[in-house]
């Protein structure tokens, strides 16, 4: 992966300013680059908070419902290695209850259970 | 008697073997062996007369050989010379101006100049947090950009 970017995503995943999600969705989880929609992910997850862990799990192609294995993957041994799971817990509900599509609503409940473990 | 200096005369006379091969005389390949030139014909003659004087003859057409071609050489590339010499000067007299009017100061001076400016372009692509998103995000779609153009 580019290195300038990899700094850049680190930057914003510092970053408490909550545009640095909208810049980390529209450049990062939209990337053609496995990689870089990795480290996107794994930002997303650490800042840990209700608009970014949205975006990892309510959102088709992105996160844990990515195309790429190793991408999901990631997302969710980050999600896994949060500290404080309360956010993610209640996202991951309201997506199994209320959302359209089926496979997002399985990856959120599958990754429920494994939270569970 | 007359038989018997008839005999002597016959012994005293020189008998040619008819055996002998002239063999010697058919390889000879030395066509001025029956001529005597006696240094007037050939113009190196006398470098058959010992060879002491042998030696100082060819020494001399030596040097001869060497002033021709030397003269020659001069005569075909004077001007190409002397005008690689004159650049050659030209270079020397400016890079001894340069010398004499740039200081050490001087070249310190520019060294750090460069290496200041490096540090500012070295800071300014530093990425950090405490650059704005708007920043980081301008920062972000030039990579991308620099990536599109070099593939």
């Amino acid at each position: 992966m580019n290195k300038k970017i990899s700094q850049i995503i680190d930057a914003l995943t510092i970053h408490q300013d909550n545009d640095s999600i909208r810049v980390l969705e529209s450049l990062g989880t939209n990337s053609s680059d496995n990689d870089i929609r990795e480290k996107t992910s794994r930002a997303l997850v650490k800042k840990n908070v209700h608009d970014s862990l949205k975006v990892v799990i309510i959102n088709e192609g992105k996160g844990i419902n990515d195309l790429s294995p190793v991408v999901a993957m990631s997302t969710i041994n980050e999600i896994l290695a949060l500290k404080d799971k309360t956010e993610v817990l209640h996202i991951l509900e309201d997506t199994i209850n209320m959302h359209s599509n089926e496979t997002v609503r399985e990856n959120a409940a599958s990754v429920k259970s494994l939270l569970a473990l | 008697m007359a038989t018997i200096d008839k005999i002597s005369a016959i012994l005293n006379t020189k008998i040619e073997n008819p055996f002998k091969i002239k063999a010697r005389e058919s390889i000879h390949t030395n066509p001025f062996r029956d001529s005597k030139f006696d240094g007037n014909t050939l113009p190196f003659a006398d470098i058959f007369e010992g060879s002491e004087l042998k030696t100082q003859n060819k020494a001399k057409m030596i040097m001869s050989a060497i002033a021709g071609s030397v003269s020659n050489f001069s005569k075909r590339i004077s001007e190409p010379v002397a005008a690689f010499c004159n650049k050659v000067k030209t270079n020397l007299s400016s890079a001894w101006n340069y010398a004499k009017t740039t200081t050490l100061s001087d070249l310190g001076n520019s060294i750090s100049e460069k290496l200041s400016s490096m540090r500012k372009n070295a800071e300014m692509n530093k990425i950090s947090e405490k650059m704005s998103v708007a920043d980081l995000e301008s920062a972000w779609i030039n990579e991308i950009n620099l990536m599109k153009e070099a593939a």
